[in-house]
């Protein structure tokens, strides 16, 4: 499903260029669980962006579901993310101005679904992740766990074949990081390709593969499970 | 999607409610300007736009060059005639008197009637005035007929049919009531309630086609169909050297006539003597311009505040796009956002429309209206202006906003508003530049006005009671009558004269020794009384002033103003001789009337118009005004003493006077008017400039708040946090001022050239227009910076 060669991310500031990303060369497979882990500032979110297509590679090149996407436009780009790519987020992102409901709607919008359909897919998702009865709230009327769950919704709604989680747990505690690692389990379960960015070894532990990161190099992939393909 | 933008749009504008109002109360503030100037603009206009032949209607205006230059609206009374005979392009003529006041008697009801004149018949042909009853062919057609308007036949003869009715002028003159036309609209560059006869002046031997140096009456001429006006002006030429060459060579004169289009009269004159006080395109250009400024003001606020928000809307783009939003949805999204601020603002700006008309109505002294049922344009207009002040305020923000890259928002590395932060000082600058140039421009009207109220006149414009309407028994028997004027209590000195200062002109060709016969010289003329200089507080430089003691005195001798004897090199002026031939033929005589004193120089005519030599004759048989001068205690009670004897000498003229100063000054009115309308144009610029300077600063305060509060915790003072946050914006203001100033002062420089006696623009008025703006500014800002720098560093800290 995705595959980089070299993959290079420069930060260029005034004085200082930074590496974030240095020649990275990794595959993951179609169903596949995958983590990176990694110390503060190894590039673990960089690759998350740029795999997702949310930022370019300075070079190398990325093949996304058998596409060379490295060279895409934005528009290009943002059309094979929106059907393919669903991003959870460390501060889940969500918009305030918008109900639960209409947030977890946003990315059908963008697909063009009727009213109808996606009234229905909503409320399926909202079902399967259990957060039906917050569907008219906003945002800051409900806890952390849930906002996270609501993200997690958001990103599963258009059915992606890929998620990417950047952190998911880090602004929520114990109990209900529990449950979001639950719930993204649970997704691959049923057949979703995931990528995670984590600092906790717990959690990764939900992978079947662990990559680890530093200073903008894979050091170590161990293989933790059995691929289900 | 539209309704999740419509969502998105409504739940910012509840939550910022601060921000929103500023945006929406100013571009409502903006639009309401602006379409009111529209309103006003195209009343300016539509001037004469009614007349059915508007587009072949030219009036005859000239240039006369003797002695003086003369342009005016005026033409020779025997012209308008002759064209139509000598030219087959010009098919009718109108000749039409300035509307004066009378007064105008039917059976008991006496009133002072403002606004009848004289005109010929073919008034009716050139002009589209509709007649209720009568006949338009032959209303005016015979001498002692007079046409009136359906208010003054509703006035003078309530429901009886007005036709072949009496009314008797001046109660010397009996007309007779031949046709009613509608009220003359507004629009119309010259208007009238009653309309006498031309044919009268013939009876009355007042106008000769043979005499060709009378100006007084204004024509106009109707040109045919396939006529060229250009090509009719080319000839004109010819014309006047057929029927005046002559006369011209011998007073070595030049006369050019020119055509004025009808529809250009209101907005394109400018004449001394017009038949109306006019318009003038400068102005309509410049308010238009101020207007649309205040609408760019607040659109700026709009830009601005929607820019410096944009750290809240960041994430939702990021978000929006890390979900597959192109850009060019999301410039959609924003763009109707602002649609909707915008059209939220024109509903309000329809209400503050309706609050500000009858204010604006006012102060331009017109009845202007903002009726959507009779003036559905003004409903396009709005959406049209709504749709306008949407896109061009909202398109920045939407490409501003929609160009956030989705990975930096979501790393947090959009800080907010610091990006863009010198594209919104650049627009505060230059909303400040337009409000203190607006202030600029205001204090110089102010205080040119107030110079020309307090300028010495050269006589004493206080108490005096000016009384026109003098009649021919009054005449003869002006002596006694002054004599029984003197004797009221409350009255100090009392003269006459023909024309009273501010109140016309009189303007003729004369021959003083020492220049040939063909070289006159033109001279405004005063015809007065032996009392008049005195009573007026004029003062006679050198010589004597008229006495009634020398009985020659009126046919002998003159007084010139300092200025003649200055133009004619007369360095001892008492004693030259003006050189008058009288008579035809055999009975031709040379006749030489000498100066007897010069009087300082003083202003007959407003501060516009520089002062010209004079001549003043001593004639009882022109005097036709009282000027009397009375103590400045007992006001009402010398009035009820003047107004008392006033009726034993004329009991069938109501009393009727003016005080002198008010006449005088009103000739200020335009420029009073002017001066309003920037006061308040400067003052809503102000108020929109300082809404938005207000959401920035508490913009500022908001964002910095955990900046403020560790240098408090680090041992910042109140104040040094208010210095802070203060100067930010307040040094912009004195930018905005450097900018402002040579704008302002190279067109209030010109503005202050229309006036022949002017002030110069002293460099107060910058400093102070540019304290007003800064402390404005200031006031503002620190208000906001108090609230920021008051707050416990504590909560400041925690907030993030």
């Amino acid at each position: 499903m995705i595959n980089t060669k070299n993959l290079t991310k420069i930060y260029t500031t005034e004085e200082v260029e930074t590496t974030a990303l240095n020649n990275i060369n990794l595959e993951i497979q179609q169903g596949e669980y995958a983590a990176i882990m990694g110390p503060s500032g190894c590039g673990k979110s960089t690759l998350l962006n740029v795999l997702g297509m949310i930022d370019n590679p300075t070079s190398g090149e990325y093949n996304f579901l058998g596409e060379e996407v490295s060279k895409y436009s934005e528009r290009q780009r943002a059309n094979l993310r929106k059907a393919n790519i669903g991003f959870v987020f460390q501060s889940f992102n969500l918009i305030d101005e918008l109900t639960v409901f209409e947030n977890i709607e946003l990315p059908l919008l963008y697909l063009g679904y009727s009213a109808s359909q996606r009234k229905k897919r909503v409320h399926e998702v909202m079902e399967q992740i259990g957060i039906m009865p917050r569907k008219n709230h906003f945002p800051q009327q409900i806890s952390g766990g849930e906002q996270q769950r609501v993200a997690v919704a958001r990103a599963i709604v258009a059915k992606p074949k890929l998620i990417l989680a950047d952190e998911p747990t880090g602004n929520l505690d114990s109990a209900h990081g529990e449950e979001v690692m639950k719930l993204i389990g649970e997704l691959h379960e049923a057949g979703t390709t995931i990528f995670m960015v984590t600092h906790s070894p717990d959690y990764a532990e939900y992978s079947q593969r662990i990559v680890h990161l530093f200073d903008g190099h894979i050091v170590s992939e161990n293989i933790q499970k059995e691929f289900k393909i | 999607m539209l309704k999740n933008y419509l969502k998105i749009a409504f739940r910012n504008l509840k939550r910022y409610k601060g921000y929103s109002f500023i945006n929406i109360a100013g571009l409502a503030i903006g639009m309401a300007v602006c379409v009111l100037i529209m309103i006003w603009a195209q009343d300016e206009l539509s001037y004469d736009q009614f007349h059915e032949k508007r587009d072949r209607v030219y009036r005859l205006i000239m240039d006369i060059q003797a002695g003086i230059n003369l342009h005016t609206p005026l033409s020779l009374t025997p012209a308008a005639k002759a064209i139509v005979r000598d030219f087959p392009e010009v098919i009718n003529a109108v000749r039409i008197s300035r509307p004066s006041r009378v007064t105008m008697k039917y059976e008991d009801k006496v009133f002072q009637e403002e606004m009848v004149g004289y005109a010929e018949n073919s008034i009716f042909d050139i002009f589209t005035f509709p007649f209720v009853s009568g006949d338009s062919k032959s209303a005016l057609e015979t001498a002692y007929s007079i046409v009136i308007t359906e208010s003054m036949a509703k006035k003078y003869f309530g429901s009886e049919n007005p036709l072949g009715k009496i009314l008797r002028i001046d109660n010397e003159q009996d007309y007779a009531v031949t046709g009613v036309v509608k009220d003359i609209p507004q629009n119309s560059h010259f208007t009238f309630n009653m309309l006498r006869s031309f044919e009268t002046l013939y009876k009355e031997k007042d106008v000769n086609d043979d005499r060709w140096l009378d100006i007084r009456f204004y024509s106009y001429l109707l040109l045919d169909k396939q006529a060229d006006a250009g090509e009719l002006e080319q000839k004109l030429p010819a014309f006047v050297d057929k029927y005046m060459g002559q006369l011209l060579k011998a007073i070595g004169g030049s006369l050019k006539f020119f055509l004025q289009p009808l529809v250009q009269i209101h907005l394109y004159s400018d004449f001394e003597q017009d038949i109306s006080v006019n318009g003038d395109i400068a102005y309509v250009i410049l308010f238009s311009g101020i207007a649309l400024f205040i609408l760019i003001i607040a659109g700026i606020n709009f830009i601005n505040l929607s820019t410096a928000r944009s750290a809240t809307r960041a994430k939702e783009v990021g978000m929006r796009k890390t979900l597959g939003a192109v850009r060019s949805r999301l410039i959609g999204q924003f763009l109707g956002e602002s649609l909707i601020y915008s059209y939220l603002a024109m509903i309000l700006s329809v209400v503050l429309l309706k609050l500000f008309i009858p204010l604006f109505n006012g102060l331009i002294g017109r009845e202007l209206s903002a009726n959507f049922i009779q003036a559905p344009w003004l409903i396009a207009v709005f959406m049209g202006l709504a749709a306008f002040i949407g896109v061009f305020a909202g398109s920045y923000p939407a490409f501003f906003l929609s160009s956030f890259q989705a990975v930096s928002v979501l790393k947090g590395r959009i800080k907010a508003g610091a990006s863009n932060s010198r594209f919104r000082r650049s627009l505060v600058v230059f909303q400040f530049a337009i409000s203190v140039a607006l202030i600029i421009g205001t204090l110089t009207v102010y205080k040119q006005i107030v110079f020309m109220k307090n300028r010495k006149l050269g006589f004493d414009k206080e108490y005096v009671i000016v009384i026109s309407g003098m009649n021919d028994s009054m005449r003869k028997s002006y002596r006694s009558i002054r004599n029984e004027l003197m004797n009221l209590p409350g009255v100090v000195d009392v003269g006459a004269s023909d024309i009273v200062p501010s109140r016309g002109r009189l303007v003729a060709p004369f021959l003083p020794e020492g220049f040939a016969e063909n070289q006159v010289q033109t001279m405004d003329y005063l015809d007065v009384d032996a009392h008049y200089i005195p009573a007026m507080g004029m003062e006679i430089a050198t010589g004597r002033n008229f006495s009634e003691d020398f009985g020659t005195d009126p046919d002998e001798s003159v007084i010139i103003n300092e200025t003649a004897a200055k133009k004619f090199g007369w360095d001892d002026p008492v004693g030259k001789k003006f050189i008058f031939r009288t008579g035809e033929g055999s009975d031709r005589k040379t006749i030489n009337m000498s100066v007897i004193g010069v009087v300082k120089d003083f202003h007959m005519r407003s501060l516009r118009e520089r002062i010209e030599p004079l001549i003043i004759f001593y004639d009882y048989s022109s005097l036709r005004s009282f000027s009397i001068r009375i103590a400045s205690d007992n006001i009402v009670h010398t009035m009820s003493l003047l107004e008392k004897k006033w009726n034993e000498f004329e009991p069938n003229k109501p009393f009727n006077y003016l005080f002198l100063d008010d006449a005088f000054d009103s000739q200020y009115r335009g420029e009073e008017k002017f001066r309003n309308i920037t006061l308040y144009f400067s003052l809503l610029a102000i108020f929109i400039g300082c809404l938005g300077l207000f959401g920035l600063a508490s913009f500022t305060a908001e964002q910095r708040t955990k900046e403020i509060g560790i240098r408090k915790v680090l041992g910042a003072t109140n104040l040094n946090i208010v210095y802070l946050i203060s100067k930010e914006y307040t040094w912009l203001v004195l930018l905005a001022n450097i900018i402002a100033w040579p704008v302002a002062y190279y067109a209030m420089n010109r503005w202050l050239q229309n006036f022949a006696y002017r002030i110069n623009i002293g460099l107060w008025t910058f400093l102070l227009a540019g304290a007003l703006a800064f402390i404005i500014a200031l006031l503002t800002v620190s208000f906001q910076a108090i609230k920021a720098a008051l707050a416990n560093p504590v909560d400041s800290l925690r907030y993030e």
